[in-house]
């Protein structure tokens, strides 16, 4: 029935096409790129610059202790920190042992990494399979977030080149790609901008590289 | 056409628009916020500069035209890519198969719950109402179209749904309707709102949510917001319905940058919203937090009518960023409301004629001065006033009565205008005719009394002796 139905969408669009046979394979556009003009410093500068105009902060750090001592600074009496399962923060030994979900509601502060970034928008780009980072990123009220500086792209359109492939030519594609700039917001009410209507209120990006050896 | 929505039509656009007019509050709340949207906009524009941003227009208007114009060969690809991927598709002719789908889906999943973000499609086929009918409780969380639910109203712009309300208005609405206690404070009312909707979100049984974009070469579909809602409708509840049109597919996966750049700046001067989600499929070994059955709902309603009529084909190409509605003097004045329907706006006058049929809104195409400031905005360059001119020209090919007297008075004037012999013999017996149709206008000059035509406009008259005559008197003098 199914396959019906899609037969007779398909062939009504034909005809309306006045192309009622089937459609030759398109021939795909030329390349573009759609990169915002570069500032004049480099991809970490023009990454940090945007984090700050899309309202988020971002710090660089150099040891497990500097980020646990951030994430410690942030956190409220009493409040809980969940980590997500994410390569940097398993590297870090950030990570604890408790289930991820059971806590979530109650914590002050979800911890996890980003695969990716990108320089023209300060967006940070969060892969499932790797790791889980939908609830954790998402439901408590500050979003702490590590990031290499390595993985800093120009623009969407460049990592999509890079990574794009990779992802998605695999059997189980990644369910959830999010990609995140800034804190949540809303301005439904009189257009004034409010943070953490559904999502975080506020956006920590750290940036890690380990200290020169 | 199928419109499951009440009994509002768009063919009160002349009375609704005056009552709007003569509402202080509503003035003063679409002056706020269409103000700021448009400034924002400029500013990001601006910011981007004009080469880049015609780039990023052109670019985008050429992916849309190339999906259109192979639309069979993209959606198949589209669908079988969800398919494959795990995914349910259902296509869906009618409004009604549409909503029957997803209702049914709820009753055989024992869905009581559902939670929604912010869909225009949703609201076209009439979604909620279907769901309600079928016992399953609709619940609206985007903070906008809560508020517009909670009032028991349609939203009246596309992605400004309260834009109508103000701040005052949403403190009425929150004290009466959840017995809290009255406040103006917008950090607060928003704070209730995360807590109310934080419970729905975590009992719903199934998210339902519309697309932005449908990637066909990955079978991804693509979501835009900067709430943080959609991303808990589609990661919390068990079953996650999509519902698109059919025109939302583009090709491939490095066509969405130019559009994500695009949307974000024209729908809130952002250089990119808040969150994008790109969601693909279900992942069968489960290893991931997200839902477990996923549905996508492709959706004709009279879009592939669209797609036939070649005049109004490009009207498929919107992305819904509602800049136009903010940039248009008419939208500015008379709100949403005003055009009767789901779509409002110089877009809405465009789509929703051609969705409920002309004879319905036969208003709509004129509810505008073609001063083309939506044409300029446009992200994807869509020629509206040409569009709004052609469905003028379709409305008057119809048998209206009332216009039958304009239409036999351009029938003399072109008569008149295609003969110098004739069109001097019209001009001396309007002379005559003139003296008895005059009146002062508000600068106190002479003008034409012309019945309705000349209620805002100045009609004026012939001048004593034409151009002509004086020429030729001039000429002989000089002999």
């Amino acid at each position: 029935m199914i396959a019906q139905a899609r037969e007779q969408m398909l062939s009504r669009i034909r005809v309306a096409l006045g192309n009622p046979a089937e459609s030759p394979r398109p021939n795909a556009l030329k390349p573009f790129v759609a990169r915002t003009p570069p500032t004049n410093g480099g991809l970490v500068d023009e990454f940090c610059e945007e984090v700050g105009k899309a309202g988020g902060h971002v710090a660089h750090v150099h040891s497990a202790g500097e980020v646990k001592k951030y994430i410690a600074d942030l956190l409220p009496t009493g409040g809980e920190v969940a980590f997500s399962d994410g390569a940097l923060i398993g590297e870090l030994g950030l990570g604890d042992s408790r289930p991820q979900d059971s806590n979530l509601l109650d914590s002050s502060i979800g911890v996890t990494g980003a695969e990716y970034a990108l320089a023209d928008t300060g967006t940070l780009v969060l892969v499932s399979g790797g790791e889980q980072h939908r609830l954790i990123s998402l439901l408590p009220p500050v979003h702490v977030c590590l990031l290499s500086p390595k993985n800093i792209f120009p623009s969407l359109t460049q990592l999509l080149a890079h990574a794009g492939g990779r992802f998605y030519s695999r059997a189980t594609p990644p369910q959830a790609l999010t990609l995140i700039t800034g804190p949540s917001r809303t301005a439904d009410i009189e257009q004034t901008i409010t943070m953490g209507v559904h999502g975080p209120k506020s956006l920590h990006v750290l940036i890690y590289s380990p200290a020169n050896v | 056409m199928s419109t499951a929505l009440d009994n509002q039509t768009a063919q009160t656009f002349a009375e609704s628009s005056r009552r709007a007019l003569v509402n202080p509050p509503l003035q003063r709340a679409l002056t706020i916020a269409t103000g700021k949207a448009s400034s924002a906009r400029e500013a990001a524009r601006t910011q981007l500069g004009a080469t880049h941003w015609e780039h990023l227009r052109d670019r985008a208007h050429a992916i849309k035209a190339e999906a259109i114009n192979h639309l069979d060969y993209y959606l198949e690809q589209f669908a079988a890519n969800v398919e494959r991927n795990g995914g349910h598709v259902f296509w869906a002719e009618t409004a009604e198969q549409a909503c029957a789908y997803i209702a049914e889906l709820a009753q055989r999943r024992g869905v009581k719950e559902a939670v929604k973000s912010k869909s225009m499609m949703t609201e076209e086929i009439g979604l909620n109402k279907a769901l309600t009918t079928a016992g399953v409780e609709a619940i609206e969380t985007d903070l906008g179209e809560y508020i517009v639910q909670l009032a028991n109203e349609r939203p009246s712009h596309i992605n400004m749904p309260a834009i109508h309300k103000t701040r005052s208005d949403v403190a009425d609405l929150f004290a009466n309707k959840l017995g809290v206690t009255r406040t103006e404070e917008i950090s607060e009312m928003t704070a209730l709102a995360r807590r109310l909707l934080r419970a729905r979100f975590a009992s719903a049984g199934m998210g339902i949510t519309g697309v932005n974009y449908a990637i066909a070469e990955t079978g991804t579909i693509v979501l835009v917001e900067n709430e943080g809602n959609i991303r808990l409708t589609t990661s919390l509840p068990k079953v996650h319905v999509a519902v698109m049109g059919i025109e939302k597919v583009i090709p491939r996966l490095e066509d969405l940058d130019v559009f994500l750049k695009l949307l974000s700046r024209s729908a809130s001067g952002q250089k990119m919203c808040s969150y994008v989600s790109l969601l693909t499929g279900i992942d069968i070994s489960r290893t991931e937090q997200g839902p477990e059955e996923f549905h996508v709902v492709i959706v004709d309603n009279g879009r592939v009518k669209m797609l036939a009529d070649t005049e109004l084909r490009e009207s498929l190409y919107c992305i819904r960023c509602g800049a136009c509605l903010n940039v248009c003097p008419e939208y500015r004045k008379v709100g949403g409301h005003a055009y009767g329907w789901v779509y409002p706006g110089p877009i809405g006058a465009v789509l929703t004629p051609q969705m409920i049929g002309l004879d319905q809104a036969a208003a709509l195409p004129f509810a505008s001065s073609l001063c083309g400031a939506c044409a300029d905005v446009c992200p994807v360059k869509i020629k509206l006033p040409e569009m709004l001119l052609h469905l003028r020209h379709e409305v008057n090919k119809t048998s209206s009565p009332n216009r039958s007297i304009e239409r036999f008075g351009f029938r003399v004037w072109a008569r008149a205008m295609s003969s110098s012999r004739l069109y001097r013999a019209a001009a001396t017996v309007a002379r005559v005719a003139q003296r008895f149709a005059m009146r002062k206008n508000a600068s106190g000059a002479r003008a034409l009394m012309v019945p309705r035509w000349s209620v805002a406009r100045d009609f004026p008259p012939l001048a004593p002796s034409s151009f002509r005559k004086m020429a030729t008197k001039k000429d002989k003098g000089h002999k």
